[in-house]
């Protein structure tokens, strides 16, 4: 009697799981077949507080009438992996991350078309921002980061060391052991070996000797660290005395109550995110209207007085106190770019030199 | 109406996991296996090339020296887990029933922490300037700081801390249900201490054991986590390396090859252990 009754429930379960599974598995793909939504992916993060904390996703929906959904991934380059996994049948129609994983992204052809038909907002941005290939807009750059030489100044006022003025202090013999830098796989960290190939009279098509350079710095370098948290911890436990990161981060970090002081190397780069309109997306208009939205005066004034993120809108506002952070439009004309076709030729070899010949050494 | 009974009972049971299984793990798994076979370049997976050169890149010094370093160090956690698992589960085996749940518990919560907030909890102790370093000095023990991490050291000391439970709740489990008679016995005719535990009480819970270990040896194949903070850059293990071709590179040919490397590495040496310690019982129960 008893046992019957279990079996009945079993089966009853069995079952349920059974149509549940099947269910499942069929259901996904039609996830984001309503018209009515943008699926945008991009970082979890300041990101993910624009939208989600601060009420922007709110602020797009009163403008455009679109429910905004953020697919936030940790990384660059997971957004991009995660957008090149589906290209053949997308099911997000936007892509926010750093330029050099966008670029990934457009060599393989994910990006559709855009115009400023359709997203306006192209035209009150600076000349360098739209991305064009040829007579055709596939994307833009949305803001910029500045690289930053981060360092404790705690432990200076200890050693009475002379404070850092720019990339030259990370050969300083007194930092052996307290140095961070990103790894060459990391967007930073690449920066840094263009800079000191250039320095040394190279650049990205002869880069020996940003390699050269940094197996010197390499045997004081106490972590080559990926991410800010870690960085700020590390600062915070006296571990670190001078890294390279971004700027940002680095006021970041400050604003938390870490000690960190943030230097603007002289030359420093222009470190951009990209916005771009997946091919095929299930929501094409959707799309365009969340990049223009993205790109818009008002967004973009929030990002640079919330974030310190430098605009590519040329007509934001911001308080005198969020200035301090920010570059002047004079000072963003003279942020030194690279050439991200070469880089991006060459950056998994420079990756795998990295990993083979720096990293190892002690 | 039809009825759920006798031999599709079972079927129905297992058929919502093995669908999930074979839709999500055997069918991407194969996907890999195939694409590490294909050829890559920036617009992506070149599926025209059927080449073997991402396997005889694997076979290049370099990678070979950080699978070795990959088994050495999961090697070395395993055997050092059970040498640390066996007196414990034993202790703990030996206690009344609540005591036996607290002290269990003590040695699962560490499985129940997040991996990352576990690796940055141990940067705090473990750093040069962290409580270690810091009290040894004080003490006057030690005058420079020890090298507990960003070395093999400190993945070691992560993962064994991280995988304990895996060793430790079978062989608690098989200890504990150990007939004690069987003891009193071998000790009866004459057994010392040191042959009953070789002779009577290893034997039995060897499954159990080597369930464990092995279970505990494929978990720090794969680690990431603790190996990418404890250990950092210099001392890189397979997962991390795969990691970053996949998602940095985006060479998903040359990345499956070195998963499918890695997984066939690790079911060779599980192959390996399961066959040597089945041919040691036998030794030991009827020689």
């Amino acid at each position: 009697m008893v046992r019957t009754g279990i079996e009945k429930t079993l089966r009853k379960v069995a079952l349920a799981a059974f149509a549940a599974t099947v269910a499942g598995t069929g259901m996904s793909a039609d996830a984001s077949a309503d018209d009515k939504t943008v699926y945008l992916l991009s970082w979890g993060g300041t990101i993910q507080t624009s939208f989600e904390k601060e009420g922007w996703a709110e602020k797009f929906k009163e403008a455009t009438g679109y429910e905004m959904v953020l697919v936030p991934k940790a990384t660059s380059s997971e957004i991009i992996a995660t957008a090149i996994a589906q290209k053949d049948k997308p099911q997000i129609d936007v892509v926010l991350c750093d330029y050099a994983a966008w670029l990934q992204g457009r060599h393989q052809d994910i990006f559709d078309e855009v115009d400023t038909a359709s997203v306006p907002n192209l035209n009150g941005l600076y000349d360098y921002a739209p991305i064009r290939v040829g007579d055709a807009i596939l994307g833009s750059y949305t803001y910029t980061d500045t690289l930053g030489i981060i360092y404790q100044p705690d432990m200076f006022k200890k050693n009475g060391w002379a404070e850092p003025t720019g990339w030259d202090d990370l050969l300083r013999p007194e930092f052996k052991g307290k140095i961070s830098i990103p790894p060459v796989s990391n967007t930073y960290g690449l920066y840094t070996l263009i800079h000191f190939a250039r320095a040394n009279g190279g650049g990205e098509n002869n880069i020996d000797p940003g390699f050269e350079t940094l197996a010197k710095i390499a045997p004081g370098v106490v972590d080559w660290t990926t991410t800010f948290a870690k960085l700020g911890g590390y600062l915070q436990s006296e571990l670190v005395a001078i890294s390279v990161f971004g700027a940002n981060s680095g006021f970041e970090i400050q604003k938390r109550g870490i000690p960190a002081g943030v230097v603007i190397p002289d030359p420093d780069y222009l470190s951009p995110t990209a916005v771009g309109v997946m091919k095929d997306a299930p929501n094409p208009e959707g799309a365009r209207a969340l990049m223009n939205f993205i790109l818009g005066a008002e967004f973009q004034s929030f990002r640079a007085e919330r974030f310190g993120s430098n605009a590519m809108n040329k007509s934001i506002t911001v308080s005198d106190e969020a200035k301090k952070y920010l570059l002047t439009p004079e000072q963003m004309a003279r942020l030194t770019t690279v050439d991200y076709e070469v880089v991006t030729q060459n950056r998994a070899e420079w990756n795998e030199r990295f990993e083979k010949e720096i990293a190892p050494i002690r | 109406m039809a009825r759920l009974t006798g031999r599709w009972l079972p079927v129905t049971f297992t058929a919502p996991l093995v669908i999930l299984m074979l839709l999500f793990f055997v069918w991407p798994l194969l996907e890999s296996i195939v694409n590490s076979f294909h050829g890559y370049s920036l617009a992506g997976i070149d599926t025209s090339v059927w080449t073997l050169a991402n396997y005889t890149k694997l076979m290049e010094p370099f990678y070979l020296g950080i699978l070795w370093r990959t088994i050495r160090v999961s090697l070395t956690t395993t055997l050092l887990t059970a040498a640390l698992a066996f007196p414990i589960a034993w202790y703990i085996a030996e206690l009344k029933g609540r005591a036996q749940g607290y002290w269990l518990l003590l040695f699962v919560t560490p499985w129940l922490i997040n991996v990352a907030v576990k690796a940055f909890g141990w940067t705090l102790i473990l750093s040069a300037t962290g409580v270690i370093n810091t009290t040894l000095r004080g003490l006057g023990i030690i005058d420079s700081p020890l090298q507990l991490m960003f070395n093999e050291t400190g993945i070691l000391i992560g993962l064994v801390h991280g995988h304990f439970m895996f060793i430790l709740l079978p062989l608690w489990a098989a200890l504990a249900g150990l007939d004690r008679s069987l003891i009193w016995a071998a000790k009866n005719l004459g057994s010392g201490q040191i042959s009953v535990f070789t002779r009577v009480v290893l034997p039995m819970v060897l499954p159990a054991l080597l369930a464990g270990m092995i279970i505990n040896f494929t978990m720090n194949m794969a680690a990431f986590a603790t190996p990418a903070l404890l250990g950092g850059s210099r001392v890189r293990v397979m997962s991390y390396l795969a990691y970053e071709i996949n998602l940095v590179d985006l060479n998903w040919p040359f990345g499956a090859a070195m998963a499918v490397l890695l997984l066939v590495v690790t079911m060779g040496l599980v192959q390996m252990s399961q066959k040597v310690t089945a041919s040691g019982k036998r030794k030991v129960l009827f020689e």
